[in-house]
């Protein structure tokens, strides 16, 4: 589903350049779920934003679902992410004027999906979260898991093939974060790629794999105990 | 356009953003309030200014006698001029004059009566051709005519308040004997004039019987003619020469001598404020859409901060599948709808204000030659929608480029 070719990506500093993913590989088969965990500056969060088409990288070749993403247009772009990808923030980004089900319609309304469509169809999707009788609910009525599983519902109603999570749970206590989590793995079982950044090890416990990444360099294998913060 | 949750999202954020909003908005409306107030105002001096010109014709030359302010072939300065009949005939002969009059003004102070009835009415002699000239309207019977005049007869034709004032009816009025100033004249026409009242409190007399009653000799007060319609200005002004040099030959005073016999040319005063009202007209559009730009660049301000404000919120929807024309969009409707909104209110207001100063003018009488009517064309309200429409895109297209440019990491990090 996922192929990394020797990806690289610095960013222009003060001073000069900061390598932050050097010469990455990677490969994430269809249906898998995996967490990418990493200490902060490890370059986990820009691995997520170029899995996500929202940042670029400046050497080597990544392909989605066998498609050459690379030198995208600002609305090419768009359309990959709303096609192929559904994301999950630390911080939930509702938008805080629309109510729970019109959040979850909103990857709809960028593909011109009539409203009344798109709404009975974001319906469904917070009966899978089970938010059903929440729908008309504003973002700030909703507790933190309720917002972050309309998130996650928002996250799939435009039927992606992989979900990028970036600490999902990390705003959530854990009995929380556990619930969120099955939620996943609820998702995943419907053979949708699961992909959540994380630094919490009983959540990345929680998926089939671990991608360990240090200093912008994915390590295999190695010891747990070497990526304790 | 008809997006139902862009304008959802565009009127919570004005709305959660109240003063921000009302604040900008009174920026734009004012800057419409200032140029409908300014335009408005500049048609009611402009109509007020047509109105006296409607009250004689246009293409009018007025012509006076006064003394001579130059010497000329030993003749002294200060000599007066008098006009006489034979000036009006042979005015009446020049190429491009339509119609032409002598007045004759009986002096000193009268009361015109009839029966047992008696007021101070204005009383003019004059030619047939002062009907053309002053505008007059016939309502009942006719004006002087040719006749009245070589026959001396004794005629007058009387004003509608005239009418009024003596008969029961303008037709009860036709037939019956006035006495002006010792003399008994017989009504034969009422007539109407767009000059207001003084106008229509006037007698008109057969020149000629006017100077015989009244020891005038043939002398005239004044002269006064219309030039053909399709003369042009400058061909006015040629006439206006020729007449000069033909009455400095007569009168022999130099013909650079303005003061001996005044020519006061309507055409060209006409153009005169023709042209005034246009620079008048050009000054205002111009401090109009500066205060407009003025209020164009608020929003723009205002839609910068809102874009700021945003970034995050901008981030998700392109991460979320949200492609550039969404967010352009989005931000320019916006800014066209405080624009034109707030536009719409000071349009409103302005013409509002219009509206209540033209009513007051009216009932308290107060409509005179300078100012009547002020307003603005339904074309020019339009004209100023569209520009605030196009001032809204154009003010959005800043912020709204700033929003497309958004990278969604770095708003999402914010």
């Amino acid at each position: 589903m996922i192929s990394l070719r020797k990806i690289n990506k610095s960013y222009k500093t003060g001073q000069g350049k900061l390598h932050v993913l050097k010469d990455v590989d990677l490969e994430i088969g269809k249906g898998e779920l995996v967490s990418i965990m990493g200490s902060s500056g490890s370059g986990k969060s820009t691995l997520l934003n170029i899995l996500g088409i929202l940042d670029t990288y400046d050497t080597g070749d990544y392909y989605l679902d066998n498609q050459l993403i690379k030198n995208l247009s600002d609305t090419a772009a768009a359309e990959y992410r709303n096609k192929f990808l559904g994301f999950v923030f630390q911080s939930f980004n509702l938008l805080s004027f629309k109510n729970a089900q019109e959040n979850v319609a909103l990857p709809l309304y960028y593909q011109n999906v009539s409203r009344k469509e798109r709404n009975a169809i974001a319906l469904d999707y917070l009966d899978m979260v089970g938010l059903k009788e929440w729908y008309h609910h504003m973002p700030n009525q909703l507790s933190g898991g309720q917002k972050q599983r309309v998130a996650i519902a928002r996250a799939l109603i435009s039927k992606p093939k992989v979900v990028l999570a970036d600490e999902p749970t990390g705003a959530l206590d854990s009995k929380t974060s556990y619930e969120v989590m099955n939620l996943f793995k609820k998702v995943n079982e419907q053979g949708i790629t699961v992909i959540i950044v994380t630094h919490e090890h009983d959540i990345s416990r929680l998926c089939d794999r671990a991608i360990r990444l240090k200093d912008g360099v994915i390590h295999k294998g190695e010891d747990e105990s070497a990526f304790t913060s | 356009m008809f997006d139902l949750d862009r304008w959802q999202e565009i009127l919570s954020v004005l709305w959660m953003n109240k003063l921000r909003t009302v604040i900008t908005g009174t920026s734009v409306a004012w800057a419409i309030f200032m140029m409908v107030f300014l335009m408005g105002g500049g048609n009611g001096l402009q109509n007020g200014v047509e109105f006296m010109f409607k009250d004689d014709a246009v293409n009018s030359f007025w012509i006076f006698p006064d003394a001579t302010s130059k010497p000329w072939k030993g003749l002294p300065v200060g000599r007066e001029i008098q006009l006489e009949n034979e000036d009006h005939d042979r005015l009446a002969t020049f190429e491009g004059v339509e119609h032409s009059s002598g007045r004759f003004n009986i002096g000193g102070s009268f009361n015109v009566k009839y029966k047992e009835k008696a007021q101070a009415f204005s009383v003019r002699a004059v030619h047939p051709g002062h009907l053309e000239i002053e505008r007059t309207k016939m309502t009942h019977g006719r004006f002087i005519t040719e006749q009245d005049n070589e026959e001396l007869r004794k005629v007058a034709v009387i004003g509608k308040l005239v009418s009024e004032e003596f008969f029961a009816s303008p037709e009860a009025g036709l037939g019956e004997w006035i006495d002006i100033k010792g003399g008994i004249y017989k009504v034969v026409g009422v007539f109407e004039d767009d000059g207001g009242d003084r106008e229509m409190q006037m007698i008109y007399l057969p020149v000629k019987t006017a100077q015989m009653a009244n020891n005038g000799g043939d002398q005239l007060d004044q002269l006064m003619l219309t030039v053909d319609e399709d003369m042009s200005v400058a061909e006015t002004v040629v006439l206006e020469d020729k007449i000069r040099k033909d009455f400095a030959r007569k009168f022999k005073y130099d013909p650079e001598d303005q003061r001996a016999v005044s020519i006061r040319n309507g055409i060209e005063n006409f153009q005169r404020f023709q042209t005034l009202f246009f620079g008048i007209k050009v000054i205002i559009t111009f401090t109009g859409l500066l205060t407009l730009l003025a209020g164009v660049i608020a929003v723009s301000n205002i839609m910068l901060i809102t874009v700021k404000e945003r970034t995050k919120e901008i981030g998700v929807k392109k991460a979320l599948g949200a492609k550039p024309m969404h967010i352009i969009g989005s931000i320019i409707q916006e800014s066209i709808f405080i624009t034109l909104t707030s536009g719409y209110i000071g349009l409103v207001a302005g013409v509002a204000l219009m509206w209540a100063a033209d009513t007051a003018l009216k009932a308290a009488n107060m409509e005179n030659q300078f100012f009547r009517n002020p307003e603005i064309s339904w074309q020019m309200a339009v004209a100023s929608l569209i520009l605030l429409i196009i001032a809204g895109a154009l003010g959005g297209l800043i912020p709204a480029w700033k929003a497309a440019k958004i990278s969604p990491v770095e708003a999402m990090s914010a």
